[in-house]
């Protein structure tokens, strides 16, 4: 029951600020906006039993994500609204037909769906430590090849940023 | 266990299945030869930290011999190849072979790229050149011997970051930063292909691990799931043909090899392409283990359009690096010939790889060792150099000779393995046009040739270095002299690789 | 240690040896200046094979070593391998070339002192006794063309070794151009075997049947082959200009080994000529033709390596008659005595050439015209030359005696067959007598009678050249060339002993024919052994003795009193055939005015239409029809990353589309 009354507020609540992030003419708005669209969604996550989704949606998106975002959105000092004036042209709406053509392709896709099983099912998997088990023993391999990659990208960081003399 | 289909297995079966394995001590000692690399990795960075920079280049060359050592026991005496790391990765065998094939071209582009920094002046950038040159190696090594496609993934990506880097490494300069900067982007889009199609597969299969995937009739999923099946394998087989810049995913190869500092191309051009055309024929085994399928039909028409697209626009080029941006363009696609001609062209494509491993980290050597400025590129101001400086003329000779594959060079012997297997596999009409296009390839090397060796000396733009350095001549020659033995006597080393996928388990059942 | 285990040394050492030799004078200009490195080292890695072979030889239990180094060429139909055989046939030829090359390396080590390519030489003869082994050793038609190929081209630098010098460089193309239209032979009878066969191998293609017409025409493109190699009508022309090399070169490659490849592919592929009668005749009277026309032009040459020259084509055509007549033994018997006398006749022309360069004395140094009395100054070159003069002139019992006259009693014998031979037999006698007549004159010219050269007893002229007044007189070469060249003036004694003629012992001493490569489990038939009477064979020896005599003694007379002038009676008594013979049968203008002068012709007018007009315009259309596609789609390269983004994304959809569709 209250798993349902949680759902039905969260799914309004994160399409009313998504709808409200690409409709708001301040950027700083905006930005804002989708940090409580995330929080919405990380909210949904946790309704699915899926606790390490919930937790890497927040920490991941609402943080990080959107902390370069904001960084983004100062550095370009959009102060003028005038500049982001909709002007409507082929490509904008070629877009438009694009996203239309996807929003039916999933919508056909939705049609066919069945839920695998019930969340009680899954109940074990988004748990954070059978996920925290499987990432140590099976994938522990992957896992720590992952950290090879952070250190590579790491290294690019210090080369741009790095002065050499 | 085995033929239980696992689409079908329930998740409730699935819990049952995942019995958490004993972490074992033999899992390190199977996957050393990666780790080793990634150990030498982490030195030179220290190295580098702590103001050693002149002994980077050093360190480099003996881990990459380390960790090939370590590889050796496998392949000497040739054991079978095994899974390790919970069915992770593969190692033992043809694995340790890859392994060596791989640390190859990082091997031999050492010295060439430090004798370019140095003649650049850009002797600090070596700590972070060679460690990335060492987990890039990594990443080569974890994608092409990956039994999880997530591994794969993580490989591969290991891989192009460290490349997209190296691309760029020159920070003041304009062309390499674009290079870097158009790698990046359009890298990242191919990666993102790739990991839909991944996805795509765990969902139709329910698991990425390949040897699982193997025992699972493709008729079944294909039926199944009707409409994921082919766009799933388009999409991963995309992200691969990407990285091995084949037509029309080779947009980014003549910018890149042009921006990029010279012998940096040379690996780049080299490594990253072995690796991917094993993982590529490894994976698309997996998946679709019975050959003549539609996929190898796209395979050979992109080959082919990679071939005629490839030779075509590098006649029309004149800076020798761009030449060879679009020639590598032609060369895959005589290699993904040899992928489509079924599981004996993987080993013509491997084996191909390998020579052209040799003839490209020559040739981008050989160009940087006279390259200064810009217009040094050029080749049509190198008239007359051939006989100037006989020793450049004599090795430029060699490697054009082999790129363009007259016998008895080794190009020649990579192509006639790659046009057997694919008349044997069905291709003729293929085979035929590639060999068509292959004399438009040597119309343009033929005459960088004539320009060096026919044309007057115009003194004026001619590029002002022309002795090549002692410390990178001799790697070079040995590089030439390499081409011309395998030209001339191949069998044992293509019979060596043919011994080797004998024993390995996933040709075994084509 | 087992003799099995060494036997790839006999392989590897002379590569090796080229290849520090060619790698360390190509980096290091240091190594170049050391030549008593250099030519050690080459000496050393011909010398080691001779003496594995010789344990191998003394070790021989009559069954064929088989080594096997690797793989070559692997496809599905046809393998290839570096594989090699040594059996009683390539051991002996293996044993000539190692053994008379050793010594002649060790004779060019002084020979060509102060060369500037000094360095180069040893490398090619180093790589030349390296392909000779393959050729010699090879188990299958491959490698033995690569060796074929290899002695080829060593050949080919080492005649043009001077290259500077442009008559030079041209006898080094004859000599490239002959080879290569027999060359072109043996790869068409190559084809031929392996489209019968499917092997490539000797012992898997020499021991089956064939149908007869397919036989006879390998058997006819393997002898085409031999004649170029070998230097027979119609291809010899090459092999007297080939004399422009260094002389150590004409001994070893142009008299002992190379030239002698052809009688042994003959030789080693005699199974299948057994069966080809026609054939055998063929090459019989080829072989007779060419030794009787090359010894009538040697009587009318001056130059000193000319005349030794034309006597080796003429005594190539000797094996080739033994072979036609189906001796294959006594022609691999020829090959080892003509090996000895002629290398050592070669060597001690080079020792006199040497002398008359120092002397500055003549004109031309290898001319015999200005020789004469150098006995006086060279005592060791004369005594070996003349040993090997009579050697070769066939005087019992030195080696050419035993193995010349061996070949014409086989001939002789074979008449019983087929008459032809009794001509052929009756050319060989006459070639005999004017081999001894024509040698004995170049020896009385070189080395008797009066010194017809003027060397500078005064040095005022020559005052600013320190220590020159000892060189302008001829003087006897070091002990490093004489001591080569008596090995070898004992070998053209003893050599003949080893085939002792019929008569004594019905054939039990005849080592070579009945007991070496006549064996059970040799590679050769066996010699048709027609069993000429014992009246008969006395009578051919006597008459091949005298023969010999009285062309010896007959020169001698004539020279030793006239001089040159002995050269006028010889023109009187032929009258206007001299001129043919001075001009050598005026065969070069011949082929000149026959195939080259309209060859050019056609290359001039036709040829140039059709290449410039049809195939250059073809190949120029390609080359335009590239470029202008090329222009064009080049431009899908914009540089815009947005671009290159659509041209992927274009690409996914087709692929997928294409897979769905």
């Amino acid at each position: 029951m209250v798993e349902t009354v949680l759902f039905w507020v969260l799914a309004v609540l994160s399409i009313a600020t998504a709808l409200a992030v690409i409709t708001n003419r301040n950027p700083m708005y905006s930005v804002l906006l989708l940090v409580v669209n995330f929080f919405c969604i990380g909210g949904l996550y946790l309704t699915l039993n899926a606790e390490f989704i919930a937790v890497i949606q927040i920490i991941v998106y609402a943080g990080a994500i959107m902390v370069l975002f904001l960084f983004v959105v100062m550095l370009l000092n959009l102060g003028s609204e005038k500049s982001l004036e909709p002007a409507f042209d082929a490509k904008k709406g070629l877009a438009f037909l694009l996203g239309l053509a996807f929003l039916a392709e999933m919508l056909v896709a939705m049609k066919d769906f069945s839920a695998i099983g019930s969340a009680k099912e899954t109940f074990e998997y988004g748990k954070v430590e059978k996920i925290g088990l499987q990432l140590m023993t099976q994938y522990v391999y992957p896992f720590e090849m992952i950290s090879v990659i952070l250190l590579v990208a790491l290294i690019g960081a210090l080369m741009i940023a790095k002065k050499y003399n | 266990m085995q033929n239980q289909n696992p689409i079908l297995i329930s998740l409730s079966e699935l819990k049952i299945k995942k019995i958490i394995m004993e972490f074992n001590s033999q899992f390190i000692l199977d996957t050393l030869p990666a780790l080793s690399l990634l150990g030498f990795g982490l030195i030179v960075m220290l190295l580098d930290a702590f103001k050693n920079e002149k002994i980077t280049s050093v360190v480099t060359i003996l881990g990459i011999l380390i960790s090939m050592l370590l590889a050796v026991p496998g392949v000497v005496i040739p054991e079978e190849i095994r899974l390790t790391f919970y069915n992770q990765i593969y190692t033992g065998g043809l694995a340790g072979l890859i392994h060596i094939l791989l640390c190859l071209s990082g091997l031999l582009s050492v010295p060439f790229i430090t004798d370019y920094l140095q003649k650049n002046n850009q002797t600090h950038l070596q700590g972070e050149i060679f460690s990335l040159i060492l987990f890039s190696s990594v990443g080569m090594n974890l994608l092409a011997t990956a039994n999880d496609l997530m591994m794969t993934f993580i490989g591969l990506e290991i891989m192009s970051v460290s490349l997209y880097i190296l691309a760029g490494s020159f920070k003041k300069d304009l062309r390499s930063n674009e290079a870097s900067l158009k790698y990046f982007l359009l890298g990242a889009f191919a990666s993102a292909f790739l990991l839909l199609g991944i996805s795509m597969v765990y969902g139709m299969t329910g698991t990425t691990m390949l040897d699982r995937i193997t025992t699972i009739d493709p008729n079944l999923i294909k039926d199944k799931f009707p409409v994921l099946f082919y766009p799933a394998i388009a999409l991963i087989a995309i992200g691969f043909l990407f990285k091995l810049s084949a037509f029309p995913f080779h947009v980014w190869t003549p910018d890149v090899y042009t921006g990029a500092p010279t012998p940096l191309v040379g690996f780049m051009a080299t490594g990253s392409k072995m690796a991917s055309v094993i993982a590529f024929g490894f994976i698309l085994n997996s998946l679709l283990p019975q050959s003549g399928d539609k996929l190898s039909q796209v395979i050979a028409i992109l080959a082919l359009l990679s071939m005629i697209y490839g030779n075509i626009v590098a006649a029309q080029q004149q800076n020798i690096k761009r030449l060879l941006a679009y020639s590598s363009i032609s060369h895959t696609g005589y290699m993904l010939l040899g992928v489509a001609g079924g599981p004996e062209g993987y080993k013509a494509a491997i084996f191909y790889m390998l020579i052209y491993t040799f003839m490209t980290i020559a040739a981008f050597a050989l160009i940087s060792s006279i390259e200064n400025k810009e217009e040094d590129l050029n080749y049509q101001n190198w008239s007359g150099l051939g006989v100037k400086n006989i020793a450049f003329g004599l090795i430029m000779s060699i490697l054009m000779f082999s790129l363009a594959g007259f016998p008895p060079f080794a190009g020649f012997i990579g192509k006639y393995f790659v046009f057997l297997s694919a008349v044997k596999g069905g291709f003729v009409v293929h085979a035929v046009i590639g060999i068509l296009t292959s004399v438009v390839g040597a119309y343009y090397y033929l005459k960088v040739l004539v320009t060096m060796f026919f044309e007057k000396p115009k003194d004026n733009i001619q590029p002002k270095t022309l002795k090549i350095r002692k410390n990178i001549l001799i790697p070079i020659m040995v590089l030439a002299l390499i081409i011309v033995i395998i030209g001339i006597i191949p069998a044992p080393i293509s019979s060596y690789l043919d011994i080797l996928y004998g024993k390995a388990g996933f040709l075994a059942k084509l | 240690m087992d003799i099995q285990n060494l036997l790839p040394l006999v392989v590897i050492l002379p590569f090796t040896g080229a290849a520090i030799i060619g790698l360390l004078g190509f980096l290091s200009p240091n190594f170049r200046k050391q030549e008593g490195l250099i030519g050690g080292l080459a000496v050393a890695m011909v010398a080691i094979p001779f003496v594995i072979y010789l344990i191998a030889f003394l070790n021989f239990d009559g069954k064929p070593l088989i080594f096997d180094l690797f793989s070559w060429m692997e496809t599905p139909d046809l393998k290839i391998r570096f594989s090699y055989e040594l059996d009683e046939l390539s051991l002996i030829m293996g044993m000539i070339v190692t053994g008379v090359g050793s010594l002649i390396h060790l004779y060019s080590i002084s020979y060509m002192h102060g060369d500037k390519g000094y360095y180069k030489y040893f490398l090619y003869l180093n790589l030349f006794i390296f392909a000779m082994t393959n050729l010699v050793l090879g188990d299958n038609l491959v490698v033995l063309f690569l060796g074929w190929e290899g002695v080829g081209a060593c050949s080919y630098f080492l005649i043009g070794f001077w290259f500077k010098d442009m008559e030079k460089a041209k006898a080094a193309q004859k000599a490239f151009v002959a080879n290569r239209i027999g060359d072109f032979a043996l790869l068409t009878a190559m084809f031929l075997i392996y489209s019968t066969t499917g092997t490539l191998t000797f012992r898997e293609f020499l021991y089956i049947g064939y149908d007869p017409v397919t036989l006879k025409w390998i058997c006819l493109l393997v002898f085409i082959a031999a004649t170029g190699k070998s230097a027979q009508i119609p291809l010899y022309v090459w092999l007297p200009d080939a004399m422009a090399g260094p002389t150590p070169v004409s001994a070893l490659i142009h008299a002992a080994t190379m030239v002698t490849s052809g009688i042994y592919l003959i030789a080693r592929m005699s199974w299948m000529y057994y069966n080809a009668h026609e054939v055998l005749a063929f090459i019989a009277i080829i072989g007779a033709l060419t030794a009787v026309s090359a010894a009538m032009t040697a009587i009318a040459q001056n130059d000193i390596k000319k005349v030794l020259a034309y006597s080796t084509v003429s005594q190539l055509g000797f094996m080739f008659m033994a072979l036609g007549a189906g001796a294959f033994t006594t022609a691999i018997f020829h090959v080892m005595t003509h090996a000895f006398f002629k290398a050592c006749l070669f060597l001690g022309s080079g020792s006199v050439i040497h002398a008359m360069e120092h002397a500055h004395a003549a004109p031309d140094p290898q001319d015999i015209r200005f020789m004469g009395n150098l006995k006086k100054y060279m005592p060791h070159t004369s005594k070996t030359f003349f040993i090997s003069t009579l050697a070769i002139a066939g005087i019992p019992p030195l080696a050419g005696f035993f193995s010349k006259d061996e070949i014409l009693g086989k001939t002789f014998a074979a008449g019983h067959e087929n008459t032809i031979y009794y001509l052929v037999w009756f050319i060989g006698i006459c070639t005999a007598f004017m081999t001894a007549f024509y040698m004995t004159r170049l020896y009385v010219l070189t080395f008797e009678g009066k010194e017809r050269f003027q060397y500078q007893r005064t040095h005022d002229e020559h005052a600013h050249h320190e220590h020159d007044d000892h060189h302008h007189e001829p003087h006897e070469s070091p002990a490093i060339i004489t001591i080569p060249l008596w090995i070898l003036a004992i070998l053209a004694i003893v050599g003949g002993f080893l085939g002792l003629p019929e008569i004594i012992g019905h054939g039990h001493y005849n080592w070579i024919s009945h007991h070496w490569l006549g064996g059970g489990g040799s590679p050769l038939v066996k010699n048709i052994t027609l069993h000429a009477s014992f009246f008969t064979e006395i009578i051919l020896i006597v008459l091949s003795i005298a023969i010999g005599v009285i062309g010896v003694s007959l020169a001698w007379k004539l020279y030793t009193t006239q001089g040159l002038q002995g050269d006028e009676v010889v023109k009187s008594k032929l009258g206007g055939f001299y001129k043919v013979l001075q001009n050598k049968f005026y065969v070069d203008e011949f082929y000149n005015a026959v195939i080259v002068r309209p060859f050019v012709f056609l290359s001039d007018r036709f040829v140039m239409f059709l290449d410039k007009e049809i195939v250059d315009g073809a190949v120029n259309g390609a080359a335009d029809l590239t470029d202008i596609t090329g222009g064009i789609i080049k431009k899908l390269q914009t540089g815009l990353i947005q671009n290159y983004v659509l041209i992927m994304v274009c690409g996914v959809i087709a692929v997928i589309a294409y897979l769905m569709l």
